[in-house]
């Protein structure tokens, strides 16, 4: 199977994957957000109890063999809320990043594109938005459209869209006055088959970095916007809602706020070792 | 940066908040009880009976002149509410982003010098750690640590005047945080200076190794430093926000997320807009200070 799928690879791009299997970051940060998603899809089968109902009468239960990260004050599996607390995550970042690439693809591929008092414009107003520092973006977003699930997507897309809009008009411009799409264009070539087969694979390098790498700031915004109570609402299971519940118990039931950390932390740090990694891999311009 | 510009629009962008909220918004500020007089009177209220930029001209009248109103939920003027909480947030940022230079420059050097040892592996692990670590769970952890566990350190803010015990914790969890990308921004461009010629050059003359680096490397690893040291500013600001509720602070940024539950919008507008201009303005302190530190910038 393998060998049918490497057979398919150009000999450039089977270089680029023996790098990419060689780095360590690569490797370590893949594995770790590949478990992430798979607890992500797989939470309706492998978590062992529901994630929103418990029972009372065994509330802040220390962790056993019935509960291996014990039970919260309501009486809820930490496992289970904990592995769809995952899901939450992934679907929160997943949907952010992709309205954020999609309109800043859009927004400032065609900025770079047209060029002029245009371009002027929309750099104007996304460097007002970077005004905002970090988090501020998105919490703006939130207090406006209130808490909610799909609220967190819509901040989480906002708050990252200035940085993918710079990256796409930087891109563009840097593509469109190169010399192969010169020579493409003196060729005869269609502007949409110059853009498909050379502005856009060209171009992909920096957003795919930059993906994974606002993948782990997405996470955790989205568990501080939830940690504010301007997220996910309860009784949702949020890693960052989770922890701020557990304030009222950090001594009497650490297992509160450890295991939800836990997972948080591992999560966040395998975006960013494969981000890092890919970065070293694709952009190979830093030499240490 | 454009410091003016960006200002403006950012006023813009936090004027137009109000009328970004789905819905009438003096419907939903008077509250689900309101009568339509008690709606209209809100309407008034906010000034939003008046064209839009009409509006505006106000918002920047009240911003400029420093007199911006009453708070909509405690009546109290929004001056006396923000200044106080401005100057603990400023306090806090302060102290945090020294914590972060000391820290980050110290471990970035001494992962430079001890290249690829065990010392530089962990300073590593610390620095990647610092960038994945949530700023709330840092907070908890040194919550258990110093308050539950050793009992040395309060945990929260009583009162509205934080004493330096109040602001050990808050400002080690922002500058724990903030340390990390500075040592690794210290640590790259260390390594980057280490390697020029010249310091080649006065080792190979006889000067002891000790003083080239702190006189000369550092010098010249420190320009990028300065770079992310005022990009951190920003992140700290925002940390702030976070931070400043889990430990009780009275700060800017606690004051607008009770405000954001409160519906206390103009707090929120005016209380986000001294973040803005606070970062922004800082940002340009950092431009001015790069081209200080490196005529080259000046050329370009």
């Amino acid at each position: 199977m393998s060998g049918f799928l490497e057979s398919l690879l150009t000999p450039q791009n089977k270089m680029l994957l023996r790098k990419l299997r060689r780095n360590k970051n690569v490797l370590l940060g893949g594995v770790l957000v590949l478990i992430f998603i798979a607890i992500a899809i797989l939470s309706p089968i492998i978590s062992p109890y529901s994630p929103t109902s418990g029972n009372l009468s065994e509330a802040l239960r220390p962790p056993s063999s019935n509960h291996p990260f014990g039970t919260d004050y309501l009486g809820r599996d930490i496992l289970s809320r904990v592995i769809w607390g995952a899901r939450i995550s992934l679907v929160v970042a997943v949907g952010g990043i992709a309205i954020s690439i999609l309109s800043g693809a859009i927004i400032g591929g065609f900025a770079g594109y047209i060029g002029g008092a245009i371009d002027d414009l929309t750099m104007g107003v996304v460097n007002i938005l970077l005004a905002f520092p970090d988090i501020l973006l998105a919490l703006f977003v939130a207090a406006v459209t209130g808490p909610g699930l799909e609220n967190v997507i819509l901040a989480i897309g906002v708050y990252n869209f200035p940085q993918f809009a710079r990256i796409a008009r930087g891109a563009v411009i840097s593509v469109k006055t190169s010399d192969y799409v010169e020579a493409a264009r003196a060729s005869g070539e269609t502007k949409s088959s110059i853009f498909f087969r050379y502005v856009l694979p060209n171009s992909m390098s920096p957003i795919v970095v930059h993906a994974t790498l606002r993948t782990a700031a997405s996470i955790l915004t989205a568990a501080g916007l939830s940690f504010l109570g301007l997220g996910v609402q309860p009784p949702t299971p949020e890693w960052g809602a989770m922890i701020s519940e557990a304030l009222y118990y950090l001594d009497a039931a650490p297992y509160m706020w450890v295991f939800p950390g836990i997972f948080l932390v591992l999560t966040v740090l395998g975006f960013n070792l494969l981000g890092d990694g890919l970065n070293d891999v694709l952009n190979p311009r830093i030499k240490d | 940066m454009l410091l003016i510009p960006t200002l403006l629009g950012a006023s813009i962008i936090i004027f137009l908040m109000i009328h970004f909220l789905p819905g009438d918004p003096a419907q939903i500020l008077a509250g689900p009880d309101a009568t339509l007089q008690d709606i209209q009177n809100m309407r008034i209220r906010l000034g939003l009976d008046k064209p839009l930029p009409v509006q505006y001209f106000l918002f920047m009248e009240r911003l400029l002149t420093w007199n911006l109103g009453n708070s909509l939920v405690s009546g109290f003027p929004i001056t006396s509410l923000i200044v106080p909480r401005f100057l603990n947030t400023l306090k806090l940022a302060l102290l945090a982003i020294s914590i972060s230079l000391a820290i980050g420059i110290v471990l970035g050097i001494v992962a430079a010098l001890k290249r690829n040892t065990t010392a530089d592996r962990i300073v590593m692990i610390f620095a990647l750690l610092g960038v994945s670590m949530p700023v709330f769970l840092l907070a908890v952890l040194l919550i258990v640590i110093f308050s539950i566990k050793l009992h040395i350190l309060p945990a929260t803010v009583i009162g509205s005047t934080p004493s330096i015990r109040h602001l050990v914790l808050p400002s080690l969890t922002l500058g724990l945080i903030g340390a990390a990308p500075i040592a690794r921004m210290t640590r790259s461009s260390m390594i980057e200076a280490l390697s020029q010629e010249y310091i080649k050059t006065s080792e190979a003359f006889g000067f002891s190794i000790r003083k080239i680096i702190l006189v000369h490397a550092l010098r010249n690893a420190l320009i990028p430093v300065v770079t992310v040291a005022g990009l951190n500013f920003g992140y700290l600001l925002a940390g702030a926000v976070i931070t400043e509720t889990v430990f009780a602070y009275p700060g800017l940024g606690r004051l607008i997320v009770d405000s954001i539950f409160a519906r206390d919008y103009p707090v929120v507008q005016f209380g986000l807009m001294m973040i803005v201009a606070l970062f922004a303005v800082v940002n340009t302190v950092v431009d001015v200070l790069y081209a200080l530190i490196n005529p080259r910038v000046r050329l370009e």
